[in-house]
């Protein structure tokens, strides 16, 4: 009974150290706040407002933001509400930032973890496939996709997802290598827990901290990928409408419309801003490294 | 160091091949030709087309072709601008784009490390908070929006600089500031970092024993450690640079390689972005190679080994 109570204890407190860190950390709390904020704004700001995404509204044409006619953010050269389609558009690049993560995550933990645990000959191949696909270029390797996909923005993002997987197993890789070494990881061996039983209770959670601090770092990267294809005319096409497809029709209304430009871009900028913070604090909170 | 460099030279190899061929197949594997944009084509014409271009021939045969072409320069022609090859097209562009990507390069370095110095002396007093702020917000603002804004301001409320084009003077001028704030930020963070570690180091204490003066210690005995993360970034760095050009180019104008890149994605002008693929693999490779050589000459504990 006792020693149950405290194995339960044992168990659960490096998660409580990493939650008692990151609440210290008050940018990342803050940061935290403010992503809730915008996410829940882009859940439901669309749905409580008076305007449709692709509404027109034939009495404004490019106005100014203005509270007097519910135009927060003023509206389009088509006369479309900004608010709302900066909160649509949220939640489209969202969506995909978390498709091409949750890619990345399947394809960089598996792979990660087999090369780390057989190690030898198998991890040393498997690294320097990773290093070769570490040279080539990145976003080049994006828009090579949009070519090929073309219209298909969830194919796309999905194959984004499937290039962005390297950092994460190379992180999973070493990561695994020093837990294996461990001696905690020695005393389950040395009690009689089987290898699946020490993979599933002992080195998975371990890894979970490192995997979560660097899905936070994934979705920033990828939002600016979408941002920069759609930027570009590769990404999200009309009617769609994504954070990347607003500023570049800000960027060409600049001169007469700054609104369109400035009220995505600070969305933007400020969902890329909060996410790294949250990012750095995780990594301080669940690096061991960090601990003093 | 000599082995270290060809064994690195040799690895370039491999790489640049699964670059080639992965872009290749890709190419081929995707739906829809690059004739298909044009004007209803007679299958007699599109099938005239497929010989012209050697598309009517096994997969295979069109890559070992398009290989040993670019083993000597040659890229082939361009799928849109028929008067042009590929060799043309990037042979006018990359001037523009490197003096842009150099220029870049240069004044992130100078600025980025001036700045980190300043505020990692200054650890965690007003001046460095305000200056990582800027740093974060740098980072964080995608140079999508920076540019048509600096554009906004210096070119249509101004009239300082030119909006667009090259033809005016002082065109590289805010093409190459929107390019760099990132950069700029990036260095800044990253040297502040390392010289709050490197002036914690017992050797900075005995200087500062000694009463050496602050320029001193900073310039001669901080700066040169504090640099190795910088070494060790510009690979990426360049990496950054050549992503960010392409869009800086794009807003601006610029005739460089980066532009031709977007118009043949946009155009499925497969030939030019498989050009300019290979070419911008080529020149990451090659820089991360100076950039590890840097690091392992600068390092005098790797250079033993």
């Amino acid at each position: 009974m006792t020693t149950e109570t405290i194995n339960i204890k044992k168990s659960r407190s490096a998660y409580d150290d990493a939650k008692r860190r990151f609440l210290a950390n008050r940018a990342a709390v803050a940061a935290l706040f403010i992503l809730i904020t915008i996410i829940i704004l882009a859940i439901c700001a669309p749905i409580f407002s008076k305007y449709g995404f692709d509404e027109i509204d034939w009495n404004a044409f490019s106005a100014p933001p203005s509270l007097a006619s519910g135009h927060l953010f003023g509206t389009d050269t088509s006369g479309r509400d900004l608010f709302v389609r900066t909160m649509v558009g949220a939640r489209l690049s969202m969506s995909l930032a978390l498709l091409a993560t949750f890619v990345a995550l399947l394809i960089g933990v598996t792979y990660g973890a087999i090369a780390g645990l057989l190690g030898g000959y198998v991890d040393q191949l498997m690294m320097r496939i990773v290093d070769v696909l570490y040279a080539l270029p990145f976003m080049f390797i994006v828009i090579l996709l949009t070519v090929i996909f073309g219209k298909h923005i969830w194919l796309i993002f999905m194959g984004v997802g499937a290039v962005e997987w390297l950092t994460m197993a190379r992180i999973v890789r070493s990561q695994t290598m020093a837990l294996k070494e461990r001696e905690f990881i020695e005393a389950a061996h040395a009690i009689g827990a089987s290898k699946s039983r020490i993979l599933i209770r002992h080195i998975i959670p371990n890894l979970l901290g490192i995997v979560i601090v660097y899905a936070t770092l994934t979705v920033p990267q990828v939002i600016m990928a979408e941002s920069f294809l759609s930027f570009l005319g590769l990404g999200v096409q009309e009617p769609l409408t994504s954070w990347g497809v607003l500023i570049k029709e800000g960027a060409t209304e600049i001169e007469t419309s700054k609104w369109l430009l400035i009220y995505p871009g600070l969305f933007l900028a400020t969902t890329l801003f909060s996410l790294n913070y949250i990012g750095d604090g995780l990594r301080d909170a669940f690096d061991p490294r960090g601990r003093e | 160091m000599i082995a270290f460099i060809i064994r690195r030279l040799i690895f370039m190899v491999p790489t640049l091949f699964v670059v080639i061929a992965v872009t290749f197949m890709l190419m081929h594997a995707a739906p829809g030709g690059p004739f298909d944009r044009e004007q209803q084509l007679t299958p007699e014409a599109e099938a005239e087309l497929n010989i012209h271009y050697g598309l009517n021939k096994p997969l295979v045969s069109q890559f070992t072709q398009y290989l040993g072409g670019v083993l000597h320069g040659d890229f082939g022609p361009s799928f849109r601008y028929k008067e042009y090859s590929v060799r043309d097209l990037i042979g006018q562009g990359l001037p523009v784009s490197a003096q842009l990507g150099i220029q870049a390069l240069m004044l992130a370095l100078i600025f980025g490390i001036s700045i980190g110095l300043y505020a990692g002396y200054n650890r965690n007093k007003f001046s460095d908070s305000i200056i990582m702020g800027f740093a974060m917000i740098g980072i964080a603002v995608p140079n999508f929006v920076v540019a048509p804004m600096l554009a906004l301001v210096f070119a249509v409320w101004l009239h300082w600089l030119p909006v667009s084009g090259l033809d005016a003077p002082g065109a590289m001028i805010l093409p190459t500031i929107s390019l760099v704030l990132p950069q700029i930020a990036a260095v800044a963070r990253l040297t502040r970092g390392s010289v709050i570690e490197v002036l914690q180091q017992n050797y900075i204490r005995t200087a500062r024993a000694k009463a050496m003066p602050t320029h001193v210690i900073l310039l001669r005995h901080a700066l040169k450690p504090s640099l190795m993360p910088i070494v060790s970034y510009l690979g990426p760095a360049a990496a950054n640079l050549l992503t960010g050009s392409v869009v800086i180019e794009v807003i601006f104008g610029l005739p460089g390689i980066g532009r031709y890149f977007v118009q043949g994605a946009l155009n499925r002008d497969y030939t030019l972005v498989l050009g300019v693929i290979i070419v911008y693999a080529t020149l990451l490779i090659v820089l991360n190679l100076l950039a590890d050589l840097i690091y392992s000459w600068l390092d005098p504990r790797l250079r033993m080994s």
